[in-house]
């Protein structure tokens, strides 16, 4: 179930500040990460 | 508030997160024209993204609703907070989304998960840290 969730993770693409695309995954493919979601920016 | 005091606790930790061979990543739920002040005021050099339409948040399963951010504890945590000058200087993106914090890698394996129940109520860094691999 676990390995699902990083796996399901890891194929979304989020922006970076120039809005280029940038599949998550590609964080943790060799090694770990800590991934920490914010509510907002405020 | 909360957001900048997340980050900023987890970028201070952050040459320990290196020394365990990982990596910070930071997403919130806004646009990316609002990551450079964010970058400015919490000094997170790290990877830094926007999940717009919020899909890596609910593959997460992080919670939303207004519920969840005016939970009592939230409020008393809010006070806190403040106390120890983390104000919320306008806010950007979606202000009912709860936020989480999970530990992946190397490959698709989950170390740790914690999904915040309501507003500012963030992990243990110390258990965060410990879910990487020992240095």
């Amino acid at each position: 179930m676990d390995d699902l969730l990083a796996a399901a993770l890891g194929q979304i693409t989020v922006l970076d500040e120039a809005g280029t695309a940038v599949p998550l995954g590609s964080f943790w493919a060799k090694r770990p990460v800590v991934l920490a979601f914010v509510r907002h920016f405020g | 508030m909360f957001c900048r005091q997340q980050v900023a606790g987890l970028s201070k930790r952050g040459p320990e997160i290196e020394r365990r061979g990982g990596t910070l990543v930071v997403v919130g739920p806004s646009k990316p024209e609002h990551l450079a002040g964010f970058r400015a005021a919490t000094g997170h050099k790290g990877p830094l993204f926007v999940d717009p339409a919020l899909r890596a948040f609910k593959t997460a399963g992080l919670v939303r609703g207004w519920a969840s951010t005016y939970h009592p504890l939230a409020v008393l945590k809010g006070i806190r907070a403040m106390a120890q000058g983390f104000r919320q200087v306008g806010r950007q993106g979606d202000v009912v989304q709860q936020g989480g914090t999970f530990v992946l890698g190397p490959g698709d394996r989950v170390r740790y998960e914690w999904r915040d129940r309501y507003a500012g109520d963030n992990p243990d860094l110390d258990e965060v840290l410990q879910a990487l691999p020992s240095p």
